[in-house]
C-alpha cells in the first residue's frame, strides 16, 4: 500500500518491539495464520494492532495503527468496521478483486467513512442486511445508525421496561449487554451479564447470571459469568464467557459445551472455519469474585499474565498460539480474523497515507444524462 | 463606500465565548472580524443565518443573539471548501481530504442552553483523499455530489471507493488525475447539477493556470455545451429564480450569465477574488471575497488592474450585495494571517446556529435520540 507507516518485520516467536507496546508470539501462530490464510486484527491499548504472517517476503509482520481508541470489530462484505468509544469506522478492502493485491498487500483496508454516535458504549456490531447491529451497553439495547441521531434504538432485552422508560443518565447499564451475533438466517442473538431492570442490577448475581437470549424472546442459555462476544459457528454459536475464561460452543438444541477454558478473562471472539481468535487479560482487582480470579495458588501461568490474544482450534477444542502484550498494556476490547490476509494492511483513519491513498469507483453517470453526453461543440 | 470607509464604519464582533474548540479561537488565531453596523439587522430581516470557512483551520457560523447582536460561532475544520445546506436540517461541509455531513439535532422551536436555534452534529465523515473538493451539492434524492477538481470531474461519495465519476467536461478524455482545466463551480437546478465554472479548457495537467485572467467558461452540465466564456477564474455559480449567477472572480465581479447572448454581465464589483456565493431572496446576494497576493494564483489577473486604479486593498470576508442595486450594501471582513474564503452558504430560518466541535469530548458527550421512538417492548422485546 502506498505511502502506509512501515511495519517492523518479526520472526516467528520474536518478541517485537513496537511504539507503543511489545508483542510476544506464543507457537505457531503465524502458520496458522499462514494456512487459513488470514491475518489479525486486535483492538487493545487504545490502538489497533495488525498481526499479518507475510510481509512480502515471507516474514511476519506486527504494526499498529491509531482510530481514535480500541473498540470492537466486525467484518462486512467489502472490509471491516471498527468502533472507537465514539464512533464506527467503515474500512474498504481495496485490494479485492486484484489478483495481484494493492501495493503489495492482499488485503488493504482504507478507511471509507465514520459515523459519530457519541459515548453510548458500543461493545459488540454485527451486520446483517439493515446495515450494522450495534450492542448499546449504555442503553441496555440494541441499535442501528441513525442519520439524525446518535443511534437509533430497535431492541430491548423483554426484562427491561424499554428504551426510554428508565433513567438513560444513570451510570451503569442494568443488563450489562455484551455481544451480538447475527445468523445466516438472520436471527440476531445477544448475551447479557443479568436480568434486570436497574442501573448496575446486573452486579448482584454476576456470577451464574448471565444468559443468552434471541431477539425473539427464546433464552438459549442461563447460568453464564459474563458472557461476551457470541459470533455464529455452524448451525450454532460461540459465546465468550469472561467471568470463567471459557470460549463456549451454544448448539442450537440449547446444548452448552466448553471448548476450551484458560485462566483469563476473555473479551473478543471471532471465528474463520475451524479457527477462532479470542482475547485475554488477567484477572485485574475490579474482578474479584469471579471464577476465574479464584485460580489455583501461586496465579496463572505466566504467558497468561498481563493482556493478548489466542488461537484456539475449535474443532479439536485445543489452544494452537497465543500473542502476548508486554508491559502496562490494557484489555483486548477485540480481535478479528481477516480473511485472506497474509499481508494485511489497514490504514489509519485521517493519517497521512489514508489520505492520500485514492481509489475512484466505477463511473455513475447522472440520472439520464451519463457521465459525457455526445455533443457537438457550440462555437463560442 | 471604499474600504476604508467600511473599515471605519465596521465593528469588531467577538466571538461567542468558549465557542473555539482547540483553544485556538480568533484571539488565538490573531483573527478579527469586523461586521458593518446593519450586518445583524441584516440578517435578522432575511432570517438567515451564514456558513463560511477560512482555511487553514476554521468554519464560522454568524447569526443573530436574543439582543439583537451578531453571535459568532467557530469551529476547527481542516481547510473548509465547499459548503451546501440541505434543508434546514443537513449542512455538507468539503474539507481538505474529507466530506462532513453534520445533522441539526434540535427540533423546531428547541434551544440550547445558551439560545442557540440549530446545533449542528458531524454525523458523518466520508473519506474522499486529496481530490480538492470545491463545490458541494445535493441533489432531488438527497445524494452528494461535488466537485472534484483534481480529477476534473463531478464526483459522489461510495461506500467502496473515495469517490465515483458523475460527469465531466466534454473536452477532457475522463477523469484523471491532474487537475487540467480547474473544474470549480456547480450550480444546482431542481435537484440536479446544472451548471459548472472551470478556469480554462486545458487537457494539460495545469495548463489553466496560463488562461487565468480570460479563458474561464461556464458549461451547461446536460448539453456539455459552453454557455459563456471569456471569464477570469469563474466561481461558484448559482441557479437563482430564473437567472444564473456566477463569481467572475478573477475580476472581482458578481454578474449574472445571460444564457441567450452567452455573455457575463456583471451587477457589482467588491475589492477581492469572488468565490463562494448564496442568493438570498429576491434581492440579496451574498458573496466571499479572498485576497490576492502577489506570486499566488490569484495575482497577476484583471483584479490586480481594478484595484490598482481604484487604489484599493482587496480584504477577505463576505459582501452583502444589493443586486437590484448593484452595491455592496452589508459586510464582514476577517483580519488577520489569514487569505482564503471559498463558499458562503445562507442557512434559511436560522438564526443563530452552533456546531458540536471534533476536538474536544463535547462529541462525545452530546448524544442524541428521537424521543418518539416506542417505549415499551413486546413480551419477547422489541426488534424493529
Amino acid at each position: 500500500m502506498p505511502d502506509a507507516v512501515s511495519p517492523r518485520a518479526v520472526s516467528p516467536g520474536a518478541v517485537v518491539g513496537l511504539l507503543s507496546a511489545e508483542v510476544d508470539v506464543t507457537g505457531p501462530l503465524w502458520e496458522r495464520l499462514a494456512g487459513i490464510p488470514a491475518g489479525l486484527l486486535v483492538s487493545a491499548n487504545g490502538r489497533l494492532w495488525i498481526l499479518a504472517p507475510d510481509d512480502g517476503s515471507g516474514t511476519p509482520t506486527v504494526a499498529e495503527r491509531g482510530i481514535g481508541g480500541a473498540g470492537p470489530l466486525c467484518r462486512t462484505a467489502t472490509g471491516v468496521l471498527a468502533a472507537n468509544p465514539w464512533q464506527l469506522w467503515t474500512f474498504v478492502d481495496v485490494a479485492a478483486g486484484r489478483p495481484a493485491g494493492f501495493a503489495g498487500h492482499d488485503v488493504a483496508l482504507v478507511p471509507q467513512a465514520a459515523t459519530t454516535f457519541g459515548s453510548i458504549g458500543v461493545c459488540d456490531v454485527a451486520v446483517d442486511v439493515d446495515g450494522p447491529l450495534l450492542v448499546v451497553g449504555r442503553f441496555d439495547c440494541l441499535g442501528r445508525l441513525d442519520r439524525r441521531h446518535s443511534f437509533r434504538p430497535v431492541w430491548t432485552p423483554p426484562w427491561t421496561a424499554g428504551f426510554g422508560t428508565g433513567d438513560t443518565e444513570a451510570v451503569g447499564a442494568a443488563s450489562n449487554l455484551g455481544g451480538v451475533a447475527v445468523s445466516p438466517g438472520g436471527r440476531a442473538v445477544v448475551s447479557a451479564a443479568g436480568r434486570s431492570a436497574e442501573p448496575n442490577g446486573w452486579r448482584d448475581g454476576v456470577v451464574g447470571g448471565g444468559v443468552v437470549v434471541s431477539t425473539g424472546g427464546d433464552v438459549l442459555a442461563t447460568g453464564l459469568t459474563l458472557p461476551r462476544q457470541v459470533r455464529a459457528h455452524g448451525s450454532g454459536h460461540l459465546v465468550v464467557e469472561s467471568g470463567t475464561g471459557r470460549l463456549l460452543r451454544l448448539g442450537p438444541d440449547g446444548g452448552l459445551d466448553v471448548v476450551i477454558e484458560v485462566p483469563a478473562v476473555l473479551t473478543g471472539l471471532d471465528v474463520l472455519g475451524t479457527t477462532a481468535v479470542v482475547g485475554w487479560s488477567a484477572p485485574g482487582e475490579g474482578q474479584t469474585g469471579l471464577p476465574v480470579a479464584e485460580g489455583p495458588a501461586g496465579g496463572a501461568p505466566a504467558r497468561w499474565r498481563g493482556t493478548g490474544v489466542a488461537l484456539i482450534d475449535v474443532a479439536t477444542a485445543s489452544l494452537v498460539a497465543s500473542a502476548r502484550f508486554l508491559g502496562n498494556a490494557d484489555p483486548v476490547v477485540d480481535a478479528l480474523l481477516v480473511q485472506g490476509g497474509r499481508r494485511l494492511d489497514l490504514l489509519a483513519p485521517r493519517g497521512d497515507a489514508a489520505n492520500r491513498t485514492v481509489v475512484v469507483g466505477e463511473v455513475d453517470g447522472l440520472p439520464g444524462l451519463g457521465p459525457v453526453r455526445a455533443h457537438a461543440q457550440s462555437p463560442e | 463606500m471604499s474600504v476604508s470607509a467600511m473599515q471605519a464604519a465596521s465593528a469588531r464582533v467577538p466571538p461567542e465565548a468558549g465557542t473555539a474548540d482547540d483553544g485556538t479561537g480568533p484571539a488565538g488565531d490573531e483573527l478579527e472580524l469586523l461586521a458593518s453596523p446593519g450586518m445583524a439587522a441584516w440578517l435578522v430581516d432575511q432570517r438567515v443565518s451564514l456558513a463560511f470557512g477560512t482555511p487553514p483551520l476554521k468554519l464560522w457560523l454568524v447569526g443573530v443573539d436574543d439582543d439583537g447582536e451578531l453571535a459568532v460561532f467557530d469551529r476547527s475544520l481542516d481547510k473548509v471548501m465547499g459548503i451546501a445546506a440541505e434543508g434546514a436540517e443537513r449542512l455538507w461541509v468539503a474539507t481538505r481530504f474529507e466530506l462532513w455531513r453534520f445533522e441539526n439535532v434540535l427540533d423546531p422551536g428547541e434551544r440550547t442552553a445558551d439560545g442557540q436555534d440549530r446545533l449542528y452534529v458531524p454525523r458523518q465523515l466520508l473519506a474522499v483523499g486529496d481530490v480538492n473538493v470545491h463545490d458541494v451539492g445535493v441533489d432531488a434524492d438527497g445524494r452528494d455530489l461535488w466537485v472534484n477538481t483534481r480529477f476534473g470531474c463531478l464526483a459522489s461519495t461510495s461506500t467502496s471507493a473515495s469517490f465515483v465519476p458523475r460527469w465531466w467536461p466534454p473536452f477532457l478524455d475522463g477523469p484523471r488525475q491532474g487537475d487540467r482545466c480547474h473544474l470549480n463551480g456547480l450550480a444546482m437546478r431542481d435537484g440536479q447539477a446544472a451548471f459548472v465554472t472551470c478556469v480554462s479548457r486545458s487537457t494539460e495537467v495545469d495548463g489553466w493556470r496560463d488562461g487565468r485572467r480570460d479563458q474561464g467558461c461556464v458549461l451547461d452540465v446536460a448539453s456539455g455545451e459552453v454557455v459563456a466564456t471569456g471569464l477570469s477564474m469563474p466561481h461558484s455559480p448559482r441557479w437563482h429564480g430564473d437567472d444564473l449567477w456566477v463569481a467572475n472572480a478573477g475580476t472581482g465581479e458578481l454578474g449574472r450569465v445571460d444564457l441567450a447572448r452567452g455573455r457575463f454581465e456583471p451587477v457589482a464589483f467588491a475589492p477581492g477574488f469572488l468565490r463562494g456565493l448564496s442568493l438570498v431572496g429576491d434581492r440579496f446576494a451574498v458573496v466571499g471575497s479572498s485576497k490576492p497576493r502577489r506570486g499566488d494564483i490569484y495575482s497577476g489577473l484583471p483584479l490586480d488592474d481594478v484595484l490598482e486604479e481604484r487604489g484599493l486593498a482587496p480584504h477577505l470576508g463576505i459582501f452583502v450585495v444589493d443586486v437590484d442595486l448593484g452595491e455592496l450594501v452589508e459586510w464582514l471582513l476577517i483580519e488577520g494571517p489569514v487569505r482564503e474564503l471559498f463558499d458562503v452558504c445562507a442557512l434559511p430560518g436560522a438564526r443563530r446556529p452552533a456546531a458540536i466541535g471534533l476536538l474536544t469530548d463535547e462529541i462525545r458527550r452530546e448524544i442524541t435520540f428521537d424521543p418518539r421512538w416506542p417505549a415499551v417492548p413486546s413480551a419477547g422485546g422489541q426488534h424493529a
